[in-house]
């Protein structure tokens, strides 16, 4: 599915004295099967320009077309795109409000009229997916743990089996275990359905190992829609947008800079120890 | 859709209506009141109007903030119009059906009433509110209910309770919204259907409002009991209310104008009720 953004203005608290534009002129294309992280610093638009995707907000001005065709045309259902684009809010554990599990993960099938069997067999799916065992099922939302509340209303969204999924911060307050799970499940639906998946964060290490490209957000402006490579190749411009790049991207920097013939495109930990690894295996055999 | 409702919002500024002492905002407030309802006659309230007109025009208040304060209960003046019409029986009868009588005076007295709501939205709701912080509204109430503290009166403490009460509105007013969006995303419909399928529909948003509103409250008491918040005792204050020579004349102009507004009830006008 493919998400064309043209010239997206929004504008909170029009006519009031707070007055704020939190997007401005924003145009970006988003193709089909895109893994996309959105970075930015807090109130740089990213959660507004989000929730302009599958309808939630409304454009100010300017247009979003899906597939070609206008969000906001009337003869587009908008609940239908809704659907279709599948958006986790910050603190989704917020919104639980069912007796069961089961039913809180219903509630999106359900709204889109699905039998009864098809229901049960999407929540049961999600709920896999999520890494939810089978016995939560007949649980109250509310005596779970903080972690589990998330993968339960994660589970909501993935049981209406969106083509595009939109995730606002899944990680926030996640502790490391539970955030790197959820990082490999999102990456685990992107792959298995084909879908296209967008992940705002702050975390230029989840980023880092997760997404393919990246935009970056600054004053409700696009400033980059790069593949994270060239992103953090970048370190310098990065920074005067008080981005950060990787702990580990840095260390490789600094080796560089101390004169280590190294190359320095290293993001993530995995790929610096298999870099290193073979660093050190072949200068052994040239000993040898 | 919800941050529509600007009814209590504090607008902060510089005027001289700001910048009275809140205890003097609050009596002038309360004999605006007083008077609003004393007052019979139409000439008196049109005077009544041009004033608080121009009290609004000192306050900098645009005049789009005023009318998007009175959106909301515009529903409540014409129905109470409305009722007050057939209330009066007395004077000529123009209308008559069954116990249905509309009379002139009836008329009259459902334009008062109308007038009446929509000066004590203005007075009270838009200018009071719209321009004093509500920490510098609540302050005020402590103050002028202290002396009733021997008494045994709570001064202090509803003070605090309307405080928090204040600061946590528009923290709720966020986080419904927030919910809305979330079960909106989830495919959930609040626009159609019957009304008590919209009934319904209203359980995913006050469900989870309740609990974080709880759990809110749980943590906000914990945090305070943590700094060992304790009751009014001889606690001194950052900013401690004092009155200057604004407030003196404002004092001085309001009971003037209600003077002369209340004394125009014993002469002779036309268009009483």
């Amino acid at each position: 599915m493919k998400i064309e953004i043209q010239n997206l203005t929004h504008t909170y608290g029009a006519g009031t004295p707070f007055v704020k534009n939190a997007l401005d002129d924003v145009s970006i294309t988003i193709e089909d099967h895109d893994f996309i992280g959105l970075i930015g610093h807090t109130g740089s638009g990213k959660s507004t320009l989000v929730q302009h995707l599958n309808g939630i907000l409304k454009p100010t001005s300017g247009r979003i077309l899906i597939d070609g065709r206008d969000m906001w045309d009337k003869n587009t259902n908008i609940r239908e795109v809704r659907f279709k684009i599948g958006l986790v809010f910050q603190y989704p554990e917020h919104q639980l409000f069912e007796e069961t599990v089961y039913r809180d993960i219903a509630f999106g099938p359900t709204n889109m009229g699905l039998s009864e069997e098809e229901i049960r067999e999407r929540v049961l799916s999600a709920m896999e997916f999520v890494g939810l065992e089978q016995d939560l099922l007949d649980k109250s939302p509310f005596d779970l743990s903080g972690g589990q509340k998330r993968r339960v209303a994660i589970a909501g969204v993935i049981a209406m089996r969106p083509e595009v999924l939109v995730l606002d911060e899944p990680t926030a307050g996640l502790d490391p275990k539970a955030r790197d799970d959820l990082l490999k499940q999102i990456k685990k639906y992107y792959k298995e359905n084909r879908s296209t998946v967008i992940i705002v964060s702050h975390s230029m290490e989840d980023m880092a190992k997760t997404v393919d490209k990246i935009i970056v957000v600054k004053g409700g402006k696009i400033e980059r829609f790069l593949p994270v490579g060239e992103i953090f190749a970048d370190a310098e411009s990065l920074s005067s947008m008080s981005l950060d790049i990787p702990t580990i991207t840095k260390v490789f920097k600094k080796l560089k800079d101390r004169g280590v013939d190294i190359e320095t495109n290293v993001y993530t930990v995995k790929y610096a120890y298999e870099l290193m690894r073979s660093r050190l295996l072949g200068e052994v055999r040239q000993d040898a | 859709m919800l941050k529509d409702i600007t009814l209590g919002q504090f607008f902060p500024g510089t005027s001289p209506i700001h910048r009275l002492d809140p205890r003097v905002k609050l009596l002038l407030a309360l004999i605006f009141i007083v008077v609003l309802f004393v007052i019979n006659n139409l000439v008196a309230y049109i005077i009544m109007g041009v004033l608080l007109a121009v009290v609004v025009k000192i306050s900098q208040i645009p005049l789009g903030l005023v009318l998007k304060g009175l959106k909301p209960i515009f529903v409540v003046v014409i129905i109470t119009a409305i009722l007050n019409i057939f209330y009066n029986t007395t004077g000529e009868v123009l209308w008559e059906w069954g116990f249905l009588r509309v009379t002139t005076n009836g008329i009259m007295l459902g334009i008062f009433m109308a007038i009446r709501i929509v000066y004590l939205i203005i007075g009270v709701a838009i200018i009071l509110t719209y321009t004093t912080s509500p920490i510098l509204l609540t302050d005020a109430v402590e103050n002028v209910f202290s002396p009733f503290k021997r008494f045994g009166f709570p001064a202090h403490e509803i003070a605090m309770m309307m405080t928090i009460a204040i600061r946590f509105i528009p923290t709720l007013v966020e986080e419904t919204e927030k919910i809305i969006n979330a079960q909106k995303a989830r495919g959930a419909d609040f626009e159609t259907g019957s009304i008590l399928k919209r009934a319904k529909a209203l359980v995913p948003i006050l469900v989870p409002l309740f609990v974080s509103a709880f759990k809110r409250a749980d943590e906000l008491a914990i945090a305070m009991e943590c700094r060992c918040y304790q009751g009014g005792e001889n606690r001194t204050r950052m900013r401690v209310l004092q009155t200057s020579r604004i407030d003196y004349v404002a004092i001085v102009i309001t009971v003037l104008v209600c003077a002369a507004l209340v004394s125009m009830n014993f002469m002779e006008f036309g268009w009483r009720a």
